[in-house]
């Protein structure tokens, strides 16, 4: 236990640093308003990651519905913002409020489905908020989506351009790690790794397990409205093939590149998916011609290639690669004594 | 009520829902051996599909380009599993699962590098004059088409339950390690189940093609709908697939037809979910007696 | 574990690779402008330094929307192909046109145009395949000011939004007048549940009414979907004079099929998305008679003797040559988007603005392969349905009537 433990917390402070010293290092060097782009996306989608690793790496749930959720805050804000001009981050509170009683209303009967049940029954849940969406068009503008969001300002201060809009939400994905953090680390924590693990043992110790998993089920909801409402103020425009259940399946490939284990595969996942994506489009146009298919075959092939060599996803494979490099041998003494400090 | 309305509506959901179970049969058919769900398993249908129209236009008959296309698919599954998936064998399922995502990225991408962008038909295996019943349509393919589910559940019953390769297969998702003990080769069992899917994912686009026409990306939303009616009829049971398919199918038609076409798929997603609460192993959990 | 620190090397150089290249671009707008602004944005609009034009496309290549994406790019890279034989020179100033593929998702689509306008410096886009995506792209245009060509019929354009191709409006009256001619006053609708499909009904319902025609039944399908039969039930029942489809292939495709099984015996009117050989294979036998809106490119022999049958001849044969099919309404559009944009560059005009003035006064009566452009201030939208024509399928091909 007091092995693992380590994994999940030792050096926290440190990778809180890298990901601070890194975007202080991007916003030093990059003009390029793509590259911001890029990375703000990352950062979106982080958001609903890190919620969803919650869900799956810890409660052991998996979930194909959160890009419907995602959708839900979106569209709240979108819909808000535009049509009724109300202030953005009233309207993201309320795509929160709402995410709240909808995740609530879907998790309480929901959870109490096992494995492949419950990925049915979010897929479901999915495909009733897509069809909503599309169906509405009245209220969000259906399957031609709906335009003319307006971006985000603060005290006057345009967030509108990528590059703030990158600074802010690499802020709130730092935040949104670190409640999820404490989370991992309070008593909910533990009694999610003991769910995780065997829910009958938990059951025995007299723990309501399923009041547990709807509350992080609602939470990792939440998570996702959020970045839904970034998504809508950044892009500026919103349509429902988003928010399908193909997001919702690209969001777990997302975790499982990375590591579900670890609060960080989430993003390093995100990160290393989006890159992958982006590589193959810069690098294979120069190695061959034959347009864009051969780009998707060759991302199809990458990512099967890491699941091979990496099955437990990236965390654990760099971890390792850490671990016989000469540094790790310094920093493990370095982090026994933090620890010593700390616990 | 318009009664030839209805029997319309019956006909097309029965049609519909079996190209749904016999999608949900192939799933079934890894599922029970590997324990992985293989999202790959809509490519098979579409390149089987594919192939065989290829074949055709390349001038051969009918009856040796659909054995052939399933021939060549089944060995294409069959690669799939020993380049792929045996090698990360002890993997996590989920992990297996993306790898299979992986993998359908792969062939949907060859699928439009070989035959393009656009739909392709093929003629109906037989004469396809409509035959009126009671004031509605049917079409002889939609008898084909049910008429072969039929038939491959039957034949599958009989090869699971009757012989003792059936049963070494079933064996290996009961107790993996306990089959290994029996001196049942797992490894070689899984690459066979991956062959028999694929063959059946082939026969499955081959034989509805004349109907929906094929096209590269179709096995997304076969897919989709197959692993519907799969974990409706209980994950590992081939007649809960089958009846899942013709459930989700009926479920469909007559939500659109008597209720609303926009909303016809989220009125069986709904009445899908209320079903899963009430019976959570499936539509067939009882029957089949498992609970883990 | 060597394997895995190899692929862990591999994938960090990797990042880094593409770290350098979605960076370096900047590097270039940057060195080529007079002065960047402190946000290394670049300033819209002003951007092109004198004697360099940059033309961003920005289509669906891969995805779901590629099969009407793939004609549309073809086409433009036919036309890359001759602007590069003879230099890259237009009117003594060099044009590049940088092509993105969007793979049928929004959030690329609006990525690649805010790169193509901020880090690129584009004085003119063109896209995008669909109708919601190009609705998003117009947005950007006009936030920016920068001149945006619309592939898609969107309906609302705005100061620097032009529209290629004809609107929705002029094709359903082509339609209507269709159905007057024949004397037709019962109409059933059906499309596909996607931005097209949905964009096509509220036009048919402000049009059918002055006209004298009744929408007796209005049903619609998922885009995905592989059979149709409910709704043409439902139609059946409501007796219509004749059938309307809004919907791309395979949907288009699939009506087809259904309607000739439930042994219906009415004229169908299918949309300009079903205006490609593919619907043609598709349909097969079942397709006699079916009228689809499509371009005079694809029954160009047919046509009366005139310079534009012989342009329409020579596009049909430089897509056969390069490509193997002939042209669609989806090349056709493509290709005069490209080609008023260089009668632009080469009357002088290099930045958006000039651009945009150009096309709204100089361009006057512009006769494209897709039909006349007739853009004017108020009238972003101007081009004639003469390109256009309802087309019988017969024997398996298109015919021309008229």
């Amino acid at each position: 236990m007091r092995n693992r433990k380590q994994s999940f917390y030792a050096g926290r402070s440190k990778v809180f640093l890298s990901i601070f010293i890194l975007m202080l290092l991007v916003l030093l060097f990059n003009d390029s308003t793509n590259l911001y782009g890029i990375l703000t996306m990352i950062g979106i989608y982080s958001i609903v990651t890190l919620g969803l690793s919650l869900l799956m790496g810890y409660a052991g749930q998996i979930s194909l519905g959160h890009a419907a959720f995602f959708g839900i805050g979106a569209y709240t804000s979108g819909i808000l913002t535009t049509t009724h001009g109300v202030n953005p981050f009233l309207s993201m509170i309320c795509g929160v409020a709402i995410t709240f009683v909808i995740a609530l209303l879907v998790g309480i009967p929901a959870l109490k489905l096992q494995g492949f049940s419950l990925a049915l029954a979010t897929i479901g849940f999915n495909q009733i908020i897509y069809i909503v969406i599309i169906s509405q068009s009245q209220l969000t503008g259906g399957a031609s989506g709906f335009s003319g969001i307006p971006g985000l300002a603060v005290f006057g201060l345009n967030l509108s351009e990528n590059r703030y809009y990158f600074l802010l939400v690499w802020m709130i994905v730092l935040l949104i790690a670190y409640v999820s953090m404490n989370i991992i680390d309070s008593h909910v924590g533990r009694v999610l790794r003991g769910i995780h693990d065997s829910e009958i043992a938990t059951l025995t110790f007299g723990v309501n397990i399923s009041a547990f998993k709807v509350q992080i089920f609602v939470l990792s909801a939440v998570y996702a409205s959020i970045a839904g409402s970034l998504y809508a103020h950044f892009i500026n425009f919103i349509a429902p093939p988003t928010f399908s259940v193909v997001a919702s399946i690209q969001f777990l490939v997302m975790i499982a590149v990375g590591g579900s284990q670890s609060i960080w595969g989430a993003i390093i996942g995100t990160a290393a998916m989006t890159f992958i994506g982006e590589g193959v489009r810069t690098i294979v146009p120069l190695l061959m011609e034959g347009g864009g298919q051969v780009e998707v075959v060759v991302y199809g092939v990458v990512l099967v290639l890491v699941m091979m060599f990496m099955p437990k996803g990236l965390i654990p494979s760099l971890k390792n690669v850490w671990d016989r490099s000469g540094f790790s041998r310094r920093s493990a003494m370095l982090a026994k004594g933090e620890e010593r400090r700390s616990g | 009520m318009d009664f030839g309305q209805l029997m319309q509506f019956v006909i097309t959901g029965l049609t519909i829902g079996s190209i749904y179970g016999l999608i949900a049969i192939g799933f079934v058919a890894v599922y029970n051996v590997t324990g992985v769900l293989n999202f790959a398993h809509g490519e098979f249908a579409m390149v089987g599909a594919l192939t065989s129209i290829s074949l055709i236009h390349a001038g051969l008959p009918l009856f040796l380009s659909i054995p052939l296309a399933i021939a060549i698919t089944a060995f294409l599954g069959g690669m799939i599993e020993k380049t792929t998936l045996s090698p990360v064998r002890n993997a996590s399922v989920v992990t297996l699962i993306i790898i299979t995502l992986g993998l359908s990225i792969i062939i949907r991408g060859l699928g439009y590098i070989l035959w393009g962008a656009y739909p392709l038909s093929m003629d109906p295996f037989s004469n396809n004059e409509p035959i009126h019943i009671w004031g509605a349509v049917l079409i002889p393919q939609s008898m084909w088409v049910f008429a072969t589910m039929i038939v491959l559940l039957g034949g599958l019953y009989v090869f699971f339950e009757k012989t003792v390769f059936g049963a070494a297969l079933k064996a290996c998702v009961v107790n993996r390690k306990a089959a290994e003990l029996m001196g049942i080769n797992t490894k070689s069992l899984s690459t066979f189940s991956f062959i028999m899917s694929a063959a059946i994912g082939a026969v499955a686009g081959i034989v509805i093609t004349p109907i929906t026409s094929a096209t590269y990306d179709m096995g997304l939303f076969l897919g989709l709908k197959g692993v519907v009616a799969m974990v409706l009829g209980g994950m590992n049971s081939l007649t809960g697939a089958v009846l899942g398919g013709l459930v989700l199918g009926l479920l469909e038609t007559f939500a659109g037809g008597y209720v609303s076409t926009a909303y016809s798929d989220a009125i069986s997603f709904a009445i899908l979910i209320l079903l899963l609460f009430f019976a959570p192993n499936g539509l067939l959990a009882k029957a089949s007696g498992k609970r883990v | 574990m060597r394997k895995k620190l190899g692929m862990i090397v591999i994938l960090l150089l990797w990042i880094a690779l593409v770290g350098c290249s979605a960076s370096s671009p900047s590097n270039e707008t940057k060195s080529s402008q007079a002065k960047p602004s402190p946000s290394g944005k670049a300033e819209p609009a002003s951007g092109n330094a004198g004697d360099m034009v940059k033309i961003g496309v920005v289509l669906a290549e891969t995805g779901p929307a590629s099969g009407l994406g793939k004609p549309e790019i073809d086409a433009i890279r036919l036309v890359k192909k001759k602007l590069e034989a003879q230099g890259g020179m237009i009117g003594g100033k060099k044009v590049e046109i940088i092509m993105k593929d969007y793979e049928t998702d929004d959030t690329k689509a609006v990525l690649a145009m805010r790169k193509l306008i901020a880090d690129e410096g584009v004085s003119v886009v063109y896209g995008a395949t669909q109708v919601s995506t190009s609705i998003a792209l117009r947005d950007i245009a006009l936030k920016n000011n920068v001149v945006f060509l619309s592939g898609a019929p969107i309906g609302q354009l705005g100061e620097t939004v032009f529209q290629t191709g004809q609107t929705s409006e002029v094709l359903i009256q082509q339609m209507i007048d269709y159905l007057k001619s024949k004397n037709i006053h019962t109409v059933a609708w059906i499309n596909a549940r996607d931005a097209f499909g949905q964009s096509g009904l509220p036009i048919m319902k402000k049009l059918a009414e002055p006209n004298g025609i009744e929408i007796v039944d209005a049903e619609d399908f998922d885009a995905s979907a592989t059979d149709m039969t409910v709704q043409l039930s439902k139609i059946k029942a409501k007796n219509p004079g004749a059938l309307i489809v809004w919907s791309r292939t395979p949907g288009a495709g699939v009506v087809v099929k259904n309607f000739k099984q439930l042994g219906f015996t009415i004229p169908m009117l299918q949309s300009q998305a079903a205006a490609n050989d593919a619907f043609l294979k598709q349909v097969g036998a079942d397709g006699e008679g079916v009228l689809v809106q499509g371009s005079k490119a694809s029954v160009a022999e047919q046509l009366p003797d005139s310079e534009y049958k012989n342009r329409l001849i020579q596009h049909n044969q430089e897509m056969m040559a390069e490509y193997n099919y002939p042209g669609d309404i989806f090349t056709t559009k493509a290709t005069d988007a490209m080609n008023i944009i260089f009668k632009a560059i080469e009357a002088g005009n290099t930045t958006s603005d000039q651009i945009r003035d150009f096309l709204e006064n100089q361009l006057h009566e512009y006769q494209g392969l897709s039909g006349t452009f007739r853009y004017t201030k108020e009238n972003h939208a101007a081009v004639d349905d003469n390109g256009v024509s309802l087309l019988p399928i017969h024997n398996g091909a298109w015919s021309y009537s008229k």
